[in-house]
């Protein structure tokens, strides 16, 4: 019971606008630290979110936050700071005005107001601009600046959309490390196309795809699984054509005369460097219908390599049958 | 203090800017100018203005020489539905009035329809002057001779009135509400003058008599103007795209909408009593003789001009809540031009609709009888905006929850009108080919 006072259950959730379902049952614990939601645009990670931060209705299932159920809008609101998608703020208030006014809103007294509004534009990095007009700054400040009225009534259940979208590397990181930190003793629920932050924040994930869970875990799983099925070469350029199209292929570096692609298979090298000998069942990834081309997968040089986040999520949408639109044909 | 920022709000936007502007510019040119004082009449001018009689002897004949001139005219101005229409009669209809105009004339049928020089009063031109300028006369309506019957008592006159302004369809000139208004109006007599002036020395009479101008005036611009103020207020979040930002706090929807029209309505008081409290100034320096006792007329002025404010700005949060900000600026402005056509300068009060005239110094006697429907008009603007608040803050809070209201449907099957309407009419017919098919 304790534990769950302290985690957001969701179970077996639908949301449909109008005919179109957005979340298919939906079933998901989110505890305590960080946790990241993933998925390609249109997956429904915004809806998902939104839903958690009492803006939707689902049309089923449970939910409840810390053992609040999510009808209670108002204590919700409470405990939660959201970070929209898409959000601005009244273009001629001061960034300190504007904080001011959510803090108000929240119920805060003015002296914790006006405490932790320093506090935190200090940690965003938007001191100097306290005084500034929203209008002028710009979108990484702008996002910086709702991050700040997300965490602005210290809220124990924190949501935020793609929170890093154009934010520049050092406040990427900077970003990073403060929601690290924020999530000690709270909840952050976090979606985000870039993998990496991911990858460098959290312990648990989920991925969504078109409205359903794909997969849950930790990130040490989803490594774990794509574990011996990525793989580097380097092959000559006129061979790249024909790579991209047997292959997912997740990064390549141009040389002179050659190019060095990784790229992820299932395919099982026999020749290949590394202890992965023939295991069962030959199968190689292919595109598209088979065309009877029987040397694909025969990659001369190619090597396993440790799976990155980036690798290790492409490879759960392809084994969950999710069809990657690659490079060009 | 949510309230304050509220007001910043308010006062920092250019609607507001726009609302102060024309609540001066309103008080300069329309109030601004008057400045009769009003004193004792004297037998010797003989002019004491025109006041309104109900009197039989003067009404019945006016009315029923108006009702002949508009019967062969073939067209009753009239207000049907506050708005203006020139009324033409159907031939049934036209039979039923004839046979009206011949009760109360004595002529026939025969004899009104055949009289062929009627003229409408007005201003003619009659030859020309010897420079060779038309000469312009004003001319009495042309209308066959009669008598009124002698017999007829001002009851059934009142009665046959009632029929003929049911055979226009309401709203005629006809209307036995408003038979004195049109037809009792004579210059007053020195008696009468006399009266009015007494009763406005008496008590706080003084002051009342120029509130209620300046109310009459101010009322123009504060029954459209808030709208303007209301709807951008309202409309500020979405425009910001601070929407959901605001939607996660915790504060009610209640506290947030109840705040912000409490705001809105504050602010927009401020400039309306600056102008009250000038005409205080300005009348007290017109009569610095005279003690003049404020404190009811300054009641009966915020009586007349709060309502305003309160449903105006209440209607606009809703219908901008409800539909759109445009929408509630046209809906507000339609209902504006309808009152201001439909609503008579001096006199006669309705006791529901969105404007109260008063368009003279002084008539208090006409006033008083004007009273109970005066109050039970603001009173009516007051329930209407607690309604409308009302409705705006449930719509509020299921705005907030994705409830999406029904308004959403409406307007989103109005972007695709022709889209939608395609698309049922398709169903229809494909239901009723199944339809045929099973028969
Ligand atoms: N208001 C809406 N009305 C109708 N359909 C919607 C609405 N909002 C989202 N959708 C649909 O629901 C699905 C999920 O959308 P959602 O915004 O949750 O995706 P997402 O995972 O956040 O995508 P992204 O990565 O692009 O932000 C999409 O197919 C989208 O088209
Ligand atoms: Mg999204």
């Amino acid at each position: 019971m304790e534990q769950k006072n302290n985690c957001i259950v969701i179970s077996h959730v639908d949301k449909y606008y109008g005919k179109k379902q957005a979340l298919k049952d939906v079933d998901l614990t989110i505890g305590q630290g960080m946790f990241g939601l993933l998925g390609r645009n249109g997956a429904g990670k915004t809806t998902l979110m939104k839903t958690l931060a009492t803006l939707h209705e689902k049309q089923a299932g449970e939910i409840s936050v810390c053992g609040i159920p999510i009808s209670h809008a108002r204590e919700i609101r409470g405990i939660t700071g959201y970070l929209p998608q898409d959000f601005s703020m009244y273009p001629n208030m001061t960034v300190h005005e504007c904080l001011d006014y959510l803090g108000t809103l929240s119920g805060m007294p003015k002296a914790l107001r006006q405490q932790r509004i320093s506090m935190l534009l200090k940690r965003v990095n938007l001191s100097g601009k306290k005084k500034s007009r929203v209008k002028s700054l710009s979108g990484g400040m702008k996002r910086r600046l709702g991050i700040a009225q997300a965490l602005l009534h210290d809220p124990r259940v924190l949501i935020v959309d793609e929170p890093t979208a154009g934010l520049d590397p050092e406040e990427r990181i900077r970003f990073r490390n403060l929601l690290c930190e924020v999530a000690e003793d709270r909840i952050v629920i976090l979606s985000t196309h870039i993998v990496g932050d991911i990858e460098a924040t959290c312990e648990n994930i989920a991925i969504l795809n078109d409205g359903e869970l794909l997969w849950k875990g930790t990130v040490s799983q989803l490594l774990e699984n794509a574990k011996g099925k990525v793989y580097t070469a380097e092959i000559p350029v006129s061979m790249l054509p024909r790579v991209k199209r047997d292959y997912i292929v997740t990064g390549m570096l141009r040389g002179e005369r050659t190019v060095t692609v990784r790229f992820l298979t299932d395919w099982e090298y026999g020749n290949a460097e590394g202890d992965n000998l023939a295991a069962g069942e030959v199968k190689a990834v292919r595109r598209g219908e088979d065309n009877g081309d029987s040397s694909h997968g025969l990659l001369p040089g190619a090597r396993t390599v440790m799976p990155n986040c980036e690798d290790a999520y492409m490879y759960c949408l392809h084994q969950h049958g999710c069809e990657i639109v690659g490079g060009e044909e | 203090m949510l309230f304050l920022k509220e007001c910043k709000k308010v006062i920092c936007s250019m609607t507001f800017v726009l609302y102060v502007v024309t609540v001066i510019a309103m008080y300069m040119t329309q109030y601004g100018g008057e400045h009769r004082i009003i004193t004792e009449p004297r037998p010797e001018t003989g002019d004491y203005g025109m006041t309104v009689r109900e009197d039989p002897q003067l009404i019945m004949p006016a009315a029923v020489e108006r009702l002949l001139g508009d019967y062969l005219s073939g067209s009753y101005p009239a207000y049907p539905i506050l708005l203006y229409k020139n009324v033409k009669l159907k031939e049934d209809k036209r039979l039923e009035m004839r046979s009206l105009l011949e009760e109360l004339t004595g002529l026939s049928g025969e004899e009104i329809d055949g009289f062929t020089g009627y003229r409408d009063a007005g201003f003619y031109s009659e030859g020309l002057d010897a420079g060779g300028n038309p000469i312009v006369q004003y001319q009495e309506a042309a209308v066959p001779v009669y008598s009124l019957p002698e017999n007829l008592t001002y009851e059934h006159f009142c009665e046959l009135m009632e029929q003929a302004d049911r055979i226009i369809g309401g709203g005629s000139m006809y209307e036995v509400k408003s038979l004195a208004n049109n037809f009792g109006r004579v210059p007053m007599t020195y008696e009468e003058a006399l009266r009015e002036y007494e009763s406005l020395m008496a008590p706080g009479e003084l002051g009342k008599a120029y509130l209620r101008l300046h109310c009459d005036y101010m009322g123009i611009d504060l029954a459209v103007m808030p709208v303007f103020v209301a709807a951008a207020l309202w409309q500020l979040d979405k425009r910001a795209r601070m929407q959901s930002l605001i939607y996660t706090r915790k504060s009610s929807a209640i506290k947030i909408v109840g705040t912000r029209y409490l705001a809105l309505v504050s602010c927009m008081a401020v400039p309306v009593l600056l102008t009250l409290a000038y005409t205080v100034y300005t009348t007290c320096g017109m009569y610095p003789q005279t003690h003049i006792a404020w404190g009811r007329g300054l009641g009966m002025a915020l009586l007349w001009l709060l309502p305003d404010i309160l449903a105006v700005s209440a209607l606009g949060a809703l219908l901008t809540e409800l539909f759109s900000p445009l929408l509630a600026i046209f809906l507000q402005c339609v209902w504006w031009i309808l009152s201001l056509r439909g609503t008579e300068l001096t006199g006669n009060v309705a006791r529901f609709g969105l404007q109260v005239r008063h368009n003279a110094l002084g008539r208090a006697v006409l006033w008083q009888s004007q009273w109970d429907n005066f109050v039970c008009n603001r009173l009516a603007l007051v329930a209407l905006a607690l309604c409308c608040l009302a409705l705006a803050t449930w719509l509020y809070e299921r705005r907030r929850r994705g409830k999406t209201a029904w308004t959403d449907k409406i307007l989103y099957l109005g972007k695709n009108h022709a889209h939608g309407i395609m698309r049922m009419v398709d169903k229809k017919a494909g239901k009723r080919v199944t339809g045929d098919g099973d028969v």
